[in-house]
């Protein structure tokens, strides 16, 4: 089954399908890249009717590229750089997501990918960056609108809950991005970070566990489980 | 999976609705004897509450979402086929 996808990048036209993607040439005169891109969209429109598609909007799935990027980086530069880089490849591949698939997953798992092939290619640790994200907290136009007492408490409580975040591990860090702040379901994280199923589990319960030592820390825990073991 | 890791999961899944028949029957009945796994849920509803209102975590630069834009010729919605 034939899968296009068409797209305009800078003024110039691709079409993209699973054997590669073609470009109106800058040598075509205006006359001839009308044409062409007249062929190309006619092509796109039969494909379209001969089968149904659906569309997905990046734009909506920013804030969450964003987050999960700071969260394996640690640097809005890095973060930003991800961000863009994942979009990019995503535009370019757009053809080779099924339908019925997780555009949201499919987005994260470039993200990731990207972001282990630079340490790879930097064979160092990354370099860990204080954050300085002052104009990065969301909604921050929308809270002027709010009354002005809850929008303090949320804006401390907001930065609580980041400053706590930041203290994790990696591990821990992305694990809770992807299933408290994206909603990803444990099979699309464990497809994400390419891990079993148990882990996923394990591993974010142990991520909520420490940050629940670090936001509520003078809260009193009794043991786990103290019952069954008995 | 050690054993405090396995009532962690048991308990997060339970407020994901994914625990489901015996499993589920068996967890209520093991909630109603421990109170150290009462106690463990309810911290891990209130961190899900707090974790929720702080949503989304960061919000991606305007800069950034002009340039995916540009990018996307303007247009950020791309079309999937089947």
């Amino acid at each position: 089954m034939m899968r296009k996808c068409s797209f305009a990048v800078a003024a110039r036209k691709y079409i993209v399908t699973p054997w590669g993607t073609s470009l109106a040439s800058s040598r075509m005169s205006p006359v001839e890249q009308q044409s062409w891109l007249l062929r190309e969209e006619s092509m796109s429109l039969g494909s379209k009717q001969e089968h149904p598609q659906f569309t997905i909007d990046l734009s909506e799935y920013l804030d969450g590229l964003y987050s999960y990027a700071l969260a394996l980086s640690r640097n809005r530069a890095e973060a930003e750089d991800l961000v863009q880089e994942t979009c990019l490849r995503a535009i370019r591949a757009m053809g080779s997501l099924r339908a019925e698939s997780s555009a949201k997953s499919w987005l994260f798992t470039i993200l990731r990918n990207i972001w282990f092939n630079q340490l790879r290619q930097r064979r160092t640790a990354p370099e860990i960056v204080e954050l300085d994200l002052d104009g990065t907290g969301p909604n921050q136009a929308a809270d002027s609108a709010k009354d002005p007492h809850a929008t303090y408490v949320s804006n401390i409580e907001q930065e609580q809950v980041r400053t706590a975040i930041k203290q994790l591990s990696q591990e821990s860090r992305e694990i809770i991005v992807l299933r408290e702040y994206e909603g990803l379901s444990y099979q699309e994280i464990a497809k994400v970070l390419r891990c079993p199923l148990g882990t996923v589990m394990s591993r974010l319960a142990r991520a909520r566990r420490k940050l629940r030592d670090l936001l509520f820390l003078n809260t009193v825990r009794a043991p786990i489980g103290e019952e069954s073991q008995k | 999976m050690s054993f405090y890791d396995k009532y962690r999961v048991k308990t997060l899944r339970y407020l994901d609705n994914d625990l489901h028949g015996e499993e589920l029957d068996a967890f209520r009945n093991h909630l109603e004897t421990c109170g150290g796994c009462r106690a463990s849920l309810e911290a891990e509803l209130a961190l899900s509450l707090l974790l929720r209102r702080s949503r989304p975590l960061y919000s991606a630069p305007d800069w950034l979402r002009s340039r995916v834009s540009a990018l996307s010729g303007g247009d950020s919605r791309h079309k999937v086929a089947e």
